[in-house]
C-alpha cells in the first residue's frame, strides 16, 4: 500500500509539471491583455506598458515562465490582479463553498443511490422499486441548469420556503447556510444519484445471480441482507471511479450553478479570473484543480485497494 | 468678478442678480433626471442596512482608473467633488464655499468650505483639491482633454486654490462635476497612476465610507460619521446628504433570473435588471419600478478613420445608415417604449444645452434600395465582407450585430460577426482596425462637455493610440465647433453650437446613432426618500 501512495506521489509531481507548463503557455496564448482589461479602453499606450511591466508580462515569455514556475517551486504563486491577494489565498477564499457543495452533494447521491440500488436488486418485483428505476433515467436526463430554475420557481419563488440564491459561510452561520445549501445540492445529488443507480443497478443484478450468494441465502440471510453485505462490495467497483471523477469536475466546474445561485465558489473565481484576464490566478486555479484531479484519482485508488483484495495483491 | 455661493438656493432677491450671470455660465451640459419623483413619503427613519443588486464588480472605486457604471456611482457615495449636479442639471457647490471668476474667464478662485474632514479624520485642506485635480488631468481621460486649457493649480492658502486657464474655457465648472474629479488626500492622490489607488486608499469626504470588500461577491459602505454635510435642500446629486442608513450592502449577481429571484423575493430591496425584465416588474404592484438618470447612447462606430475600411468611404457610411431601420432595431432590443429614444441626440433630453434634434432627420431616413446603389458606388464586393466586432459579454451588442448583418443581407451585402469575449474584443477594435468596420456599443450619454463625449473621441479615431482622447482625424468642421462651444460664455450660444455638432455627427456619421436607452430599477416600496438617480442612497431609508 505505501508503495502505491509512493508511486502516486512520484506520478503526481510530474502530471502536476507537465500539467502547469501546459497551462502557462495555453493561456498566455488566450487573445485579450490583462493591461487593457485594467485600465480600460482609454488609456495610453505607455500606461499599458507599465502595467505590463508591474504585472511581470514584458518581455520574452520564456523568460516570463522560468520567473513564474521558480517563484510556484517556492510556494509563491504570485498576486491575483482583481483581488489584490496571494493566488493562494484567494483560492483558499472560494474553496470553502464549492468542497461544501462538491463534498454533501457526492456522500447524499452515493448513499442515496446504493440504498434505492440495494433496495431494488432485493425486491425486484416491488412497484416503487421499479418507478425509481425509471425516474433516475429521467433524473438523468434532466440537464442541471433546467433543473435548477425549476426548483428556484417552486420551491424559493413560490412556496418561499427557500432564498432564491446566495451562499452562507457554514461556520458562521449553520442554519443560513443549510437553506441556501440546500436548492444546488438538491439539483447535484437529483443528476448524481440518478447515474450511480443506473451504474450500480447494472452491477447489483450481475452480482445478486451469481452461486456465491447461495451460501449466504442459505445461512438464513433476508434478500436486503445479501445484497447490502455481500453483493454489493463487489458491485461498488465501476462505480468509484465515477464518483471520484464527478467529485472532481464538481470542485473544477459547477460555474453555471454557482451563477445561477450566486455562490463565490471557485467556478465563479475561475470565469472572473479568466474575463479579466488575471493570469496567475487563472494559472493558479487550473493548477489547483489538476492537483485536486490527481488526488481524488488516487484516493479513489486506493479505496479499490481497500474494498477489493485482490486489488491489493496485484 | 462674479462670485457664486454655495447657499444660493437661499440667497436674497438682491443676490439673485449676481448669482443669474453664474447660472447661466454653468446651466448645462449634464444629466438628465428621473421620471418619477416621491412625494410625501413619511418621517425618514436612521439606521438599517440596504441590500442593492449590482450586475459586476466595481473593479475599483477610483473613477480615474475604474469606468464600470459601479465603480462611478458607489463612489459617489464616499468621494465628494468641489461640485454636483443638482435636480435642475445645475452645477452646485459642495466642498467649494464659493468661488470667483476673473472678467476674461480664466482665472478661477476656489474657497473651500471650512470644517470639511475625510473619513479618517484628517482636514480637508486646499493642497488635497491641487493634488486631487492634478491627479485627475493627468490620468482621467476626460481630464487629459481638459489638461490643454489648464496653465496651472495652485493652492493660495489653506482653503484657497487658483485655476489658471490659458483660454477661457465655458463648461470648465461643470466639467468639475464630471468624473474622476472627487477629492483624494494629498498624499495618496500624489503618486497615484492609471492603476488607480487602493482599496485602503478609498477615503473620501463623502456620506458613507468603505467598509468591507470581497471582489466578485459583495461591497459594503456605513455612515461616514465624520461627514460635514450641507445644509441645504437635497436636489440630484447635490445639497443635503443625511446618510440615514447604516450601511449599504451591493451584492453582485449577474445572472438575469437570479437578479429577478432575489427582488420578488426580498434577498435585495434595490435592482437593476435587465430591460426584458421591465415589462413584467412594471406590472408589479409590490415593486416600484422607475427611470434612472441618464442613458445610454447606442451606436454603431464605423472604422471611416482606416483606409482599408469601406467605411472609410462617405457613400458607405451613408449607405449604411439609409438601410438601417434604427427604431426597428431599438424596438427589437430595448424592451419596452418606456426605455428607447428614437433620436439621434448625443445627449439624454433632461441634458438641456447639450440635447439637440438637430440630427433626427438624418436619422429618419430610411430607403435600403438607395442604400444599395449607394454601397456598389462605395466599391462593395463580396469578396470582402463587412467585418462586425462585437463581444458576448454584452447581449444587445450581440443583438444589435445580428440585425445589422440581417439587414445588411437583405440588399445582398455579405457581412461576417466577430464576437469575442469583452477584453478581446477591445483588444481588436484598438489594435487591428483591419480586423473591423463595424462595432456596436453603447456609450454613458451623460458628460459635462461635447470634446469628453466619447461619441466623438472614440467615433474619430477608435483604433488610434489616441483612443479616448481629442483625436486629429475627425473632421475640421467638428473640431471648429468643439472649439467654439468653450469659448462661449452663455447657455444660449452653447446651445447653438450643440445643434452644430449633432447635425456634424449626424452628416458625417463617424457612428451611426441607434437610439437612447434609458436605465431603470425596480425596488422595494418600503425604500423611501429615492429619486431615481443611480446610487444615491444618503438620503433614502428603509420604512419601518
Amino acid at each position: 500500500m505505501l508503495g502505491i501512495i509512493l508511486r502516486r506521489l512520484v506520478n503526481l509531481v510530474i502530471i502536476l509539471f507537465v500539467v502547469g507548463t501546459l497551462l502557462f503557455f495555453i493561456i498566455r496564448a488566450i487573445p485579450g491583455d490583462p493591461a487593457v482589461a485594467l485600465l480600460g479602453s482609454t488609456a495610453k499606450p505607455e500606461e499599458l506598458e507599465a502595467l505590463r511591466r508591474d504585472l511581470g508580462l514584458s518581455g520574452p515569455l520564456y523568460l516570463q515562465y522560468l520567473g513564474w514556475f521558480g517563484r510556484v517551486l517556492h510556494g509563491d504563486f504570485g498576486m491575483s490582479i482583481i483581488y489584490d491577494k496571494p493566488v493562494l489565498e484567494v483560492i483558499g477564499d472560494h474553496i470553502a463553498p464549492t468542497l461544501t457543495i462538491a463534498i454533501i452533494s457526492t456522500t447524499l447521491s452515493f448513499l442515496i443511490a446504493v440504498l434505492i440500488t440495494v433496495w431494488n436488486a432485493s425486491n425486484p418485483r416491488n412497484l416503487i422499486a421499479r418507478a425509481l428505476n425509471q425516474l433516475s433515467q429521467i433524473g438523468l436526463a434532466l440537464p442541471d441548469f433546467w433543473l435548477a430554475v425549476l426548483l428556484v420557481y417552486l420551491i424559493a419563488l413560490n412556496l418561499r420556503w427557500l432564498p432564491t440564491s446566495g451562499y452562507t459561510d457554514i461556520w458562521v452561520d449553520p442554519v443560513a447556510s443549510i437553506r441556501t445549501l440546500i436548492l444546488p445540492i438538491a439539483v447535484l445529488v437529483i443528476g448524481q444519484a440518478a447515474s450511480y443507480v443506473i451504474v450500480l443497478r447494472e452491477g447489483m443484478l450481475g452480482q445478486m445471480s451469481q452461486l456465491y450468494l447461495r451460501t449466504a441465502r442459505v445461512k438464513g440471510l433476508s434478500e436486503f441482507g445479501v445484497a447490502m453485505k455481500h453483493a454489493l462490495p463487489n458491485a461498488l467497483l465501476p462505480i468509484l471511479t465515477i464518483v471520484g471523477l464527478n467529485f472532481a469536475g464538481l470542485v473544477g466546474g459547477i460555474v453555471i450553478l454557482e451563477n445561477i445561485f450566486v455562490i463565490p465558489g471557485l467556478g465563479s473565481m475561475m470565469l472572473g479570473a479568466i474575463n479579466s484576464r488575471d493570469f496567475l490566478l487563472l494559472q493558479g486555479g487550473a493548477l489547483f484543480v489538476a492537483f485536486l484531479f490527481v488526488v481524488v484519482n488516487l484516493i479513489t485508488d486506493l479505496t479499490y485497494a481497500l474494498v477489493d483484495p485482490k486489488v491489493r495483491v496485484s | 468678478m462674479n462670485r457664486i455661493s454655495r447657499r444660493w438656493r437661499h440667497l436674497s432677491v438682491t443676490s439673485m442678480a449676481i448669482v443669474a450671470a453664474g447660472a447661466l455660465l454653468l446651466s448645462g451640459c449634464t444629466p438628465s433626471g428621473p421620471s418619477d419623483t416621491p412625494t410625501d413619503e413619511g418621517t425618514p427613519v436612521q439606521g438599517g442596512n440596504l441590500t442593492i443588486q449590482i450586475s459586476g464588480d466595481p473593479g475599483g472605486l477610483d473613477q480615474n482608473a475604474s469606468y464600470s457604471i459601479e465603480a462611478v456611482n458607489i463612489s459617489e457615495l464616499i468621494f465628494e467633488k468641489l461640485f454636483a449636479l443638482d435636480a435642475e442639471n445645475t452645477p452646485h457647490p459642495m466642498l467649494v464655499d464659493s468661488y470667483d471668476l476673473s472678467d476674461d474667464r480664466t482665472t478661477y478662485t476656489f474657497h473651500l468650505r471650512d470644517g470639511v474632514t475625510f473619513s479618517d479624520g484628517k482636514p480637508l485642506t486646499s493642497a488635497d483639491v491641487v493634488e486631487s485635480l492634478n491627479y485627475w488631468l493627468r490620468v482621467n481621460a476626460q481630464g487629459r482633454i481638459v489638461s490643454g486649457d489648464v496653465e496651472s493649480i495652485e493652492a493660495t492658502d489653506d482653503l484657497t486654490v487658483v485655476l489658471q486657464l490659458n483660454k477661457p474655457r465655458y463648461p470648465l465648472i461643470v466639467e468639475l462635476t464630471g468624473v474622476g474629479t472627487g477629492i483624494l488626500e494629498a498624499d495618496i492622490a500624489k503618486g497615484l497612476d492609471a492603476t488607480g489607488f487602493t482599496q485602503e486608499q478609498a477615503i473620501g469626504t463623502g456620506p458613507y465610507k468603505l467598509d468591507s470588500w470581497e471582489p466578485n461577491e459583495q461591497l459594503t459602505v456605513v455612515r461616514n460619521d465624520k461627514y460635514s454635510s450641507l445644509k441645504d435642500e437635497e436636489s440630484g446629486y447635490a445639497g443635503a446628504k443625511h446618510a440615514y442608513l447604516d450601511s449599504i450592502t451591493f451584492k453582485i449577481v449577474a445572472d438575469p433570473d437570479a437578479v429577478k429571484n432575489g427582488l420578488l423575493t426580498g434577498q435585495w430591496l434595490y435592482a437593476s435588471p435587465t430591460p426584458d425584465a421591465y415589462p413584467e416588474l412594471k406590472a408589479n404592484p409590490d415593486l416600484v419600478v422607475n427611470t434612472l438618470s441618464g442613458g445610454n447612447l447606442n451606436l454603431l462606430v464605423l472604422n471611416h478613420a482606416y483606409e482599408g475600411s469601406i467605411f472609410h468611404n462617405a457613400d458607405a457610411r451613408d449607405a449604411l445608415s439609409l438601410l438601417l431601420d434604427k427604431p426597428g432595431i431599438m424596438a427589437a432590443t430595448g424592451g419596452s417604449p418606456d426605455l428607447t429614444v428614437e433620436s439621434a441626440a448625443l445627449t439624454p433630453e433632461a441634458s438641456k444645452i447639450m440635447y439637440s434634434t438637430a440630427g433626427d432627420e438624418e436619422y429618419a431616413k430610411h430607403d435600403p434600395d438607395k442604400a444599395k446603389e449607394l454601397f456598389a458606388k462605395a466599391g462593395y464586393s463580396d469578396d470582402k465582407p463587412i467585418q462586425i466586432l462585437t463581444t458576448n459579454a454584452f447581449p444587445a451588442f450581440q443583438a444589435w450585430a445580428t440585425l445589422v448583418q440581417d439587414q445588411l443581407s437583405s440588399i445582398g451585402v455579405k457581412s461576417e460577426i466577430q464576437a469575442y469575449d469583452f477584453v478581446t474584443m477591445l483588444g481588436q477594435w484598438q489594435g487591428y482596425p483591419d480586423k473591423w468596420d463595424i462595432v456596436p456599443i453603447f456609450f454613458n450619454g451623460d458628460f459635462p462637455s461635447p470634446g469628453q463625449m466619447n461619441v466623438l473621441a472614440s467615433a474619430a479615431s477608435p483604433a488610434s493610440e489616441t483612443h479616448g482622447e481629442i483625436a486629429d482625424d475627425r473632421s475640421q468642421d467638428l473640431i471648429d465647433a468643439l472649439a467654439d462651444y468653450n469659448d462661449v460664455d452663455n447657455a444660449d450660444d452653447a446651445h447653438k453650437i450643440m445643434d452644430t455638432i449633432t447635425a456634424i455627427v449626424a452628416r458625417d456619421k463617424p457612428a451611426i446613432i441607434l437610439g437612447m436607452t434609458r436605465p431603470y430599477a425596480a425596488y422595494s416600496p418600503t425604500l423611501k426618500g429615492y429619486d431615481n438617480y443611480w446610487y444615491v442612497f444618503w438620503n433614502s431609508w428603509i420604512a419601518e
